[in-house]
């Protein structure tokens, strides 16, 4: 994929990446007590919806106060970008204690996984100067963060832009993964 | 002049050597740094490439 955009947009936009984006897992209070637990993913994509992105950035950022609230977003829907060598391997969630299937590099799997033809996964090389090794997003483990947490962490975290065309194929294909429909095994 | 294949073991390395100095004495040393910069931010990035999780625990003061 040679099409990255590196110039980065007031906005947060579909097919952004960002670096060092956290979810947290839970934040309970016992006894006085307030545990947090954070995952803190290394790169994420964006992939809400483009026009909804920038219908919630001029209703939330607007200067006059709009007539209503219903153009703004709750959350932004992001998916974890892992390095392909640890997914090949199944160790991209090594430090979470969870192993993953491995995937053959050199057989039909890992040919099938590069060519995208694997619904879960989508893989994305960069030209040279983004500084982002040959990765995989997977589908399964999107989540959502907060859209003026993610505005905020933008700021220093902004990695580049997926380009036209590859970023709506990475949109069009995660919306085939999450509308497929599950059979009951026979 | 060599008569051996560049790539025969034969091959006298004579011209090239000159040459491959010749070419390293017109790198600046800002590129080099710049190189070494640049690789050993991709590896901090290839090493630091997974997800990871960190637990925060605070107490509330009354």
């Amino acid at each position: 994929m040679k099409n990255v955009k590196i110039r980065k947009g007031a906005r947060i936009s579909q097919g952004d990446i960002y670096k060092d984006v956290e979810f947290i897992e839970y934040a309970i209070e016992k006894k006085g007590v307030i545990e947090i637990s954070k995952i803190t993913f290394p790169f994420v994509v964006v992939l809400t919806q483009d026009c909804d992105l920038s219908q919630d950035y001029k209703v939330r950022w607007a200067r006059n106060e709009p007539s209503n609230h219903d153009k703004k977003l709750i959350s932004v829907i992001v998916a974890p970008l892992y390095n392909v060598e640890h997914v090949y391997k199944g160790e991209h969630l090594s430090e979470l204690n969870m192993s993953m299937a491995e995937i053959n590099k050199d057989k039909t799997p890992g040919k099938t996984l590069r060519q995208n033809q694997t619904p879960r996964y989508h893989y994305l090389e960069f030209p040279s100067n983004i500084p982002i090794v040959s990765s995989v997003i997977d589908f399964k483990h999107y989540f959502t963060v907060n859209v003026e947490y993610l505005k905020k962490h933008k700021k220093k975290n902004f990695v580049c832009q997926i380009g036209p065309l590859y970023r709506e194929d990475v949109s069009q294909r995660f919306s085939s993964y999450l509308s497929r429909i599950g059979l009951p095994d026979s | 002049m060599n008569k051996e294949s560049p790539f025969s073991a034969e091959y006298d390395i004579g011209n090239s050597t000159e040459l491959t100095t010749s070419t390293q004495e017109n790198i600046p040393a800002s590129i080099g740094q710049v190189a070494n910069d640049f690789i050993e931010k991709m590896e901090s990035y290839y090493k630091l490439s997974k997800p990871s999780r960190n637990v925060i625990r605070a107490r509330i003061i009354p």
